[in-house]
């Protein structure tokens, strides 16, 4: 099937004439970016484009560094057009950032990688989409700006449910900021997906140790709601615990009971128990090793 | 779909200029024309297939773009506007096949042959990032392309046997087959 006819086609090359193009409120503006949600939506007519913005040409919204942000903190700033490949392959990502490595090597597929954006699958908010689930276990804050101005939210607040999000029409997602890796620190993500690469469940955890206290955690999963949830049963009983393999099996069988999980073709709601049960002791595990182990993120 | 109640968007043509294997074109094209439509419809390069309908989950149109893997039926033409893109076509010629080509063509790495241009491309990309991949590896690179014919067996032959050919070429041969 073939998009709807397009009336303008605009491909800036500087973020401020991307901003002035929302700020016109023209009707059906789409950003493109990767295209690897948004041009199946418009093949299939689900979502129409009278105004296309290929954000694809603005340089300043590639960026990948760490720095610390104006009130102090260590992180990882990622533009908005940091493509998958990126995220999965550099090596800043695999050494420091080895969870949100793990989540963009698993996203779709390689020709997907290569265009697929950051800022586009936070925007998209897919419900079984991996980075917004690792992004909210690392605690990540998205930037948005428009012509009104900026404001930062963290993805609790940005992923509202499947496909909603708090931008606003006027505004870009323009970067996202990853709390740099502390000493003790670990997260993993593990994602299960059934025999068309689709995900059935995905998990994420950030563990932060002390000594062998788990001294704060974050347990993220996806897929079994419109939105990435906290499983916040599991994480209030890992909570100033010795990090043990007993102390990781109760937690595992709190993910799994946490929830009221869908039945579909991709499996019933017993399964999709046991995946999560077994998910959840993995990433737990590995989230824990690396804490330990000075392997760091 | 039902188109219910949206004014008359009138259809918008821009021109473009392409370099595709390796020529530089230029075309006026409708600004919702897919770039896999640009390619076998308006340049009559029908090797890039397209195999399914909106999802883009096939990868039977996958091309080069900036030497770089992509599905073409995921892009708009006027995207490729200033950029460089390879066909199959580009790939080698009938009389000096690629040696991916090649491979495929010696180890039956086909059978109806709808899947394979997609296959080769991704399996260039994968070769250039990756020159001695193991089978997981060759079928994780391969991911994103769909064959309903083979059962995939022997297109992973043909990625190793085109590995060992270009591995046993001098680097100066094996880089211009892998300069795209």
């Amino acid at each position: 099937m073939y998009p709807r006819p397009i009336a303008e086609y605009k491909a800036p090359v500087r973020l401020p004439e991307c901003l002035e193009l929302l700020a016109e409120h023209r009707p059906e503006t789409r950003v493109l970016a990767g295209g690897q949600s948004l041009v199946p939506l418009l093949k299939r007519r689900a979502v129409s484009a009278q105004t296309i913005v290929d954000i694809n040409r603005v340089q300043e919204l590639s960026t990948l560094a760490e720095g610390v942000t104006e009130d102090g903190q260590r992180v990882l700033r990622l533009g908005a057009l940091t493509r998958h490949r990126t995220l999965a392959e550099h090596p800043l990502l695999g050494t420091r950032y080895p969870a949100l490595a793990e989540a963009a090597a698993s996203i779709g597929d390689v020709q997907v990688r290569n265009r697929g954006t950051i800022g586009g699958s936070l925007v998209q908010a897919d419900p079984g989409a991996d980075l917004p689930v690792v992004l909210a276990a690392l605690g990540a804050t998205v930037r948005l700006r428009s012509l009104r101005g900026e404001r930062v939210l963290d993805l609790e607040a940005l992923i509202l449910d499947a496909g909603k999000t708090a931008c606003d029409a006027d505004e870009l997602v323009i970067e996202v900021d990853v709390p740099s890796p502390r000493r003790g620190e670990g997260a993993a993500y593990l994602k299960h997906c059934d025999v068309f690469h689709i995900g059935v469940v995905n998990l994420a955890a950030f563990v932060r140790l002390d000594g062998e206290q788990i001294e704060d955690v974050r347990i993220v999963v996806g897929g079994v709601s419109g939105r990435p949830l906290r499983v916040a049963a599991a994480e209030q009983l890992l909570l100033g615990r010795q990090a043990d393999a007993h102390a990781i099996a109760e937690a595992s069988d709190r993910i799994g009971e946490a929830f009221l999980l869908p039945e579909d073709i991709r499996g019933s709601a017993p399964y999709r128990r046991a995946l999560l049960r077994a998910g959840g002791a993995r990433v737990l595990t590995r989230a824990l090793a690396r804490a330990k182990g000075g392997e760091q993120g | 779909m039902i188109d219910s109640g949206r004014a008359t968007v009138t259809e918008t043509a821009r021109s473009v200029e392409v370099r595709v294997n390796g020529t530089v074109v230029r075309h006026e094209v409708p600004l919702r024309l897919l770039l896999v439509d640009f390619l076998r419809d308006i340049l009559g390069l029908t090797g890039t297939h397209v195999g399914c309908s909106v999802e883009g989950r096939c990868g039977a149109c996958t091309v080069l773009l900036n030497g770089e893997s992509v599905k073409s039926c995921l892009m708009l033409a006027v995207q490729a506007d200033g950029q460089d893109v390879v066909t199959i076509e580009g790939l080698g010629r009938p009389d000096a096949l690629h040696p991916i080509q090649e491979a495929f063509w010696r180890e039956h790495g086909l059978q109806c042959g709808f899947c394979t241009p997609g296959m080769i491309i991704s399996a260039y990309q994968l070769l250039k990032r990756n020159p001695c991949p193991s089978e997981m590896e060759i079928r994780a690179g391969l991911s994103g392309n769909l064959c309903r014919c083979t059962g995939y067996v022997h297109i992973v032959h043909a990625v190793e046997r085109a590995s060992e050919a270009l591995q046993a070429m001098t680097p100066e041969e094996r880089q211009r087959w892998l300069a795209l």
